[in-house]
């Protein structure tokens, strides 16, 4: 059964990344990210790395988003 | 029969569960402005996945799993009814307008919320 | 043409890649050549050697430590890269954001970040100093401090949190995860071991396992103190906006 959970977030993942490949707007781009390293989170507790899945949640889905975010807000927000 | 009780209440409290977030995912898509849409969304949170882990804490049989879900469930309720109202909040100060059914008099053109949002 | 060379270059990459994940032993056969000396060691000797039960905590802070060492001053090298460049927060010239934006804090926001800001400093606290028996440690602990201390920055402003955390506290605080391999390894030097060393042949059974207790605790509440105040530093000198 959890095979499949795994096969899900790991689409999940390519589309994320595609997505913040994608993204011209640069604000979504990082809200895009974070989601990104939410799902890794949960792949790292999948492939039993509850170490890194703390690491990833925590600096990945909180702090770089809001450095993000504070860059962003401090320069221009549009990718050319 | 106790059991099955249990595991009835469960398997109720998942399925509403389940149904907030089908109900918030469609608001998602559907609605026509932000705060309908944040509407929507913060109800997946608080009550889909708040009802989901009250059904697994009851699923634990109360044991010290099942507390650790509860305070889950509560930190969940907390936390996304407030972001709820800071995005609605901030989208409101930075001057979104709500969306309005449109005048009886431009019958053929859209919502301009719609657009705007 | 230019596309067509791009695709060429991907479509050669892919193969070479392909061909060498291909030729690779499968995944988590014990038979694998990587699986048949380090792993045993670390699985039936780490917890006696390593000195926690978590034997990632092990090897992350005893065998691996000098690697360790290299991240701890990496993210200090990274935090003196941004206040290079930005200036670090100050009372007098800077303000912030929160201040200057003209809509002020929402009284349920702040109540509710005044409600989970103990909860956050406690679950990191508890996940620094329980490292070594579960998951967790010094970084995670720390980035979960670290981020604590952001919103709360985010959410009362950076002039509450330099009324906080004082310039003469955060300084010292900021060296404190390469202080602490510091003294750790001098310990090692002081019984005549290498440096960052955790055996000490001179001392008894129960000695060496408190010893070696008492340094892996040292270094991880290190890490810790030190990542969560180097996230809040770089978010301050990033957040701050000058006044003029």
């Amino acid at each position: 059964m959890l095979w499949r959970l795994d096969i899900i977030l790991l689409l999940f993942l390519v589309a994320t990344a595609l997505g913040v490949y994608v993204t011209k707007d640069l604000m979504a781009a990082s809200i895009i990210f974070s989601a990104y390293s939410l799902t890794m989170a949960i792949v790292w507790q999948q492939l039993s790395a509850p170490d890194l899945a703390l690491t990833e949640a925590a600096v990945g889905a909180g702090v770089t988003t809001v450095l993000f975010l504070i860059t962003i807000s401090k320069t221009v927000r549009r990718e050319d | 029969m106790f059991e099955i009780v249990l595991n009835s209440i469960t398997i109720i409290l998942c399925c509403i569960g389940i149904f907030f977030f089908v109900v918030g995912t469609v608001g998602l898509l559907r609605l026509p402005d932000a705060f309908s849409r944040l509407h929507a969304t913060t109800k997946c949170d608080t009550l889909g996945a708040g009802s989901i882990l009250v059904g697994l804490a009851v699923y634990e049989r109360g044991n010290f799993d099942s507390a650790k879900l509860l305070i889950l469930a509560f930190l969940v309720l907390v936390t996304s009814s407030t972001t709820g109202h800071a995005l609605a909040r901030a989208a409101f100060k930075a001057g979104l307008k709500p969306w309005r059914k449109e005048q009886p008099s431009f019958p053929e053109e859209g919502s301009e919320g719609a657009v705007e949002a | 043409m230019r596309k067509f060379l791009i695709f060429l270059c991907l479509a050669i990459c892919w193969v070479v890649f392909l061909s060498a994940v291909v030729e690779m032993p499968p995944f988590g056969d014990p038979a694998n050549i990587t699986n048949r000396h380090v792993v045993p060691r670390y699985l039936e000797e780490g917890v006696e050697e390593g000195g926690a039960s978590n034997i990632v905590t092990g090897i992350i802070l005893n065998y691996r430590g000098y690697d360790t060492m290299g991240e701890v001053t990496v993210i200090f090298t990274a935090l003196a890269g941004v206040l290079a460049v930005l200036k670090r927060e100050d009372v007098k010239t800077s303000t912030t954001m929160v201040a200057t934006s003209p809509v002020g804090p929402s009284l349920i926001v702040t109540t509710v970040v005044k409600l989970l800001i103990p909860f956050i400093v406690l679950f990191a606290v508890y996940t620094i100093l329980h490292g070594d028996v579960s998951p967790g440690g010094g970084f995670q602990g720390g980035a979960v401090f670290g981020a604590s201390m952001i919103h709360y920055t985010l959410i009362f402003g950076l002039l509450t949190y330099m009324r906080k955390i004082r310039l003469a506290v955060k300084v010292p605080l900021e060296s404190a995860a390469i202080l602490s391999f510091a003294i750790a390894g001098f310990i090692g030097l002081f019984f005549g071991q290498k440096f960052l060393t955790f055996l000490m042949p001179a001392l008894s059974h129960e000695a060496q396992y408190l010893l070696r207790h008492a340094m892996l605790l040292l270094i991880e509440v290190g890490i810790g103190v030190a990542t969560g105040i180097i996230f809040g530093s770089i978010f301050a000198s990033l957040e701050k906006v000058e006044r003029i």
